[in-house]
């Protein structure tokens, strides 16, 4: 009879045990506002429990950990005092149980370098990409197979991250699914498309783009408060990088976010000034920046607030091509309006071409312009505008950014692996005048 | 733990959702114009439907969106008369034709149609913020002032607080008089408690306290503003003007001095930058002037 009984119990056992410590990880993890001494790792499970991280240098030891005791099943998990420039090995899971990660070298991430240090840096940066088709899958292969095992230090996000209208299913399907490797080892920074609002100019915060990503409203990564995820800064190594939003924010010059993006840059000492957002400022692709508010507001009242703090590299989305301007600078009409002397670098900007752009510090020196958005959709248009050293229809690719020190590298690379454009930017060091800025 | 949802806040959450949704529906409905192509290709291949659909109220709504984002205002109108004529009860109609006319600058007719449409749907932030911009394009600050605490309040029930709404509502207050100055700068205080101290809050505050002569407050809110920032050159040098204006002239010295000091502890390539060289000679002149009794800011 006891071994009846023991029997039983041991079968309620086998029943109970599991369901109760079952969850699932059904997204992620995924990394969110890295710096040099801190990271946030989220991860979706399938029943809510306790969130715990636990993290270390050594893949065998990973003595720290970090515990959210409220259950969920959206699980966001701060994790802060880390070295930088370390590799750190970290777990995920409920308040006693790793559910992913161990022994697992995947799961890892590098600190960012200490900010201003002009540490090698590599940025993969895809628009428009979300479709869930093979030409995003293509995209994604050449980009690996392009790094192989090299550390990607951020993913940039231009906009339209997932089709047809940001749901979270589509956001699931379309990217989740698509990047896992990567976005558990890599931060991810995202801007919103007008495909992730489901085309609304006014969404609610209950939009899936506003729940799954973690954003610096308060400065976290560097940079000044905006208050809102919706733009937003960051700081990696010796560059600066902006985030604005031109689907849903006033886009006016003296509205909340250009009053943002002015006293930002006025904030920065770092070498590389890096800006993102969803419609391009200038694009005869499958968009016409000519005709297209929000295109031609985010050209009118966002590039002089920008230009004159010196910014080096501007990337949008929205049109399904890859184009890529000269060295502009104050252009800011439509594009008839563009003269020779608005090329402050009229070259093709190729190291094997007519040479790398030669940039000195300083407002109105000129930034490359790029538009990105075929990382998943392709499309055609004109594909003439005047600010563009090429212009690419119907091929899906990404972008590429190297940095390091004073030299920026932006490669587009194609679904076939091949690189059709490759542009580079090298900062010449300014002269300071004798005494100026001498402390009395 | 959060709060236990109150009838109201699930009532917001579901008009949110709805406006959401309806957005969406509405995407669905125009299918591929909305995803390819340039807007113009869009409209055409909705016109097109609209030929094979001439009944479908939707397509014409999505047409008129199109039509707005393409800056062409007067067929956005015709495309949403004929949505009211077609589907009378189209939800947020009024907005949408509100929009158009803030686009074209009519904004009595903008305000009339969102009149109409907060009769309908009272806690639509959008028209709300849309309705206080209107009010104070026409000089109606205190009726502004409402409308944007009650997009605020509404805002903070979506969980969902933007730093312009709060600017927005403050230059209203400011626009009434200076004896409104305090009370716009309590509604920056209260948004920078909520999100955060967002610069573009903190900057405004700093004006509307210098312009109502609280100078120290003002100073004390530029002090946080260098310390969040690694460049604090031209925070500094702000520091020192708004001392100088104030006839402080020996902390504006001290102020341009350690702005010159900030200059000196830049990077290389930002200290020597066109830009800030011109700030540091403005700064020694500053400095010389106010020695000799006068000033030099701008």
């Amino acid at each position: 009879m006891r071994g009846f009984r023991y029997g039983l119990r041991m079968l309620a056992l086998a029943i109970l045990i599991p369901s109760a410590a079952a969850e699932t990880v059904t997204r992620g993890p995924y990394l969110q506002m890295g710096t040099s001494t801190a990271m946030t790792v989220r991860w979706r499970t399938d029943m809510p429990s306790a969130s715990r991280v636990t993290f270390g240098t050594d893949i065998g030891t990973l003595a720290g950990s970090s515990v959210v005791e409220v259950p969920t099943t959206e699980h966001v998990v701060r994790i802060s005092g880390l070295k930088p420039d370390s590799q750190y090995f970290y777990t995920i899971g409920n308040s006693t149980t790793a559910l992913a990660g161990a022994g697992d070298p995947g799961y890892s991430f590098v600190t960012a370098p200490p900010v201003g240090t002009p540490s090698r840096t590599r940025i993969w940066v895809i628009g428009d990409f979300g479709t869930g088709g093979a030409g995003q899958a293509g995209v994604r292969n050449a980009y690996a197979a392009l790094t192989a095992t090299a550390y990607t230090d951020a993913i940039l996000m231009l906009g339209d991250n997932a089709y047809d209208s940001g749901q979270d299913q589509e956001y699931q399907d379309h990217v989740f699914a698509m990047y896992p490797a990567l976005l558990r080892r890599s931060v991810a920074w995202p801007t919103i498309g007008n495909h992730d609002t489901g085309q609304a100019v006014d969404p609610p915060p209950t939009i899936p783009y506003f729940r799954q990503f973690t954003l610096p409203a308060r400065g976290e990564s560097g940079g000044m408060a905006s208050g809102t995820p919706k733009y937003y800064a960051f700081d990696r190594a010796n560059i600066h990088v902006v985030c604005l939003d031109s689907m849903t924010s006033d886009r006016s010059a003296k509205g909340a976010m250009g009053t943002w993006l002015a006293a930002d840059l006025a904030s920065t000492t770092q070498t590389w000034i890096i800006a993102f957002w969803h419609h391009p400022a200038y694009s005869k692709g499958t968009h016409d920046s000519d005709t297209e508010m929000p295109l031609k507001e985010m050209r009118e009242n966002m590039l002089p607030i920008l230009e004159a703090a010196g910014v080096d590299l501007v990337l949008s989305g929205h049109s399904h091509d890859y184009e890529r301007s000269y060295l502009l600078d104050g252009h800011y009409g439509l594009s008839r309006t563009l003269v020779e002397a608005m090329k402050v670098g009229p070259g093709d900007g190729r190291p094997q071409g007519t040479g790398a752009y030669i940039k000195t510090p300083g407002a109105h020196h000129g930034a490359v312009y790029s538009t990105v958005g075929c990382s998943g959709a392709i499309g055609g248009g004109r594909l003439d505008h005047p600010a563009m050293v090429i212009s690419l229809g119907h091929v899906y690719g990404s972008m590429v950014l190297e940095i390091e020190g004073q030299t920026l590298v932006g490669t587009f690379l194609n679904d076939q692996g091949a690189m059709p454009d490759t542009f580079s930017i090298v900062k010449q060091a300014a002269v300071a005048a004798p005494g100026a800025g001498s402390a009395p | 733990m959060p709060a236990a949802a109150s009838p109201l806040h699930v009532a917001q959450l579901v008009t949110a959702l709805k406006r959401w949704a309806a957005a969406t529906v509405l995407a669905c409905v125009a299918g591929s114009a909305w995803a390819h192509g340039d807007l113009h290709e869009r409209i055409l291949a909705l016109s097109a439907e609209i030929a094979a659909h001439p009944d479908d109220a939707r397509l014409y709504r999505a047409r008129a969106d199109l039509y707005r984002e393409h800056g062409e205002p007067e067929p956005a109108l015709v495309d949403l008369d004929r949505v009211a004529a077609l589907e009378p009860g189209s939800p947020r109609l009024h907005l949408a034709y509100a929009l158009v006319r803030a686009d074209q600058g009519r904004w009595v007719e903008a305000r009339a149609e969102l009149d109409r449409q907060l009769l309908a749907t009272p806690c639509d932030g959008q028209a709300l913020t849309l309705r206080g911009n209107a009010e104070e394009r026409l000089g109606a600050h205190g009726a502004a002032i409402a409308d944007f605490t009650a997009a605020i309040a509404q805002a903070i029930a979506d969980n969902d607080v933007d730093p312009e709404l709060y600017c927005a509502r403050a230059r209203a207050s400011a626009a009434l008089g200076d004896e409104h100055l305090a009370e716009a700068i309590r509604g920056l205080d209260d948004g920078c408690e909520r999100l955060g101290s967002p610069i573009a809050l903190m900057l405004l505050a700093v004006d509307l306290e210098t312009r109502s002569g609280a100078i120290d407050a003002a100073l004390e809110r530029l002090d946080r503003i260098v310390a969040a920032s690694q460049a604090k050159d031209r925070w500094l040098a702000r520091r020192g003007d708004l001392l100088a204006a104030a006839g402080r002239a020996g902390e504006a010295r001290s102020a341009y001095a350690a702005a010159l000091a900030a200059i000196a502890g830049l990077p290389e390539d930002r200290r020597g930058n066109p830009e800030t060289q011109a700030l540091a000679q403005r700064l020694d002149r500053s400095i010389s002037a106010l020695a000799l009794g006068g000033g030099d800011h701008p």
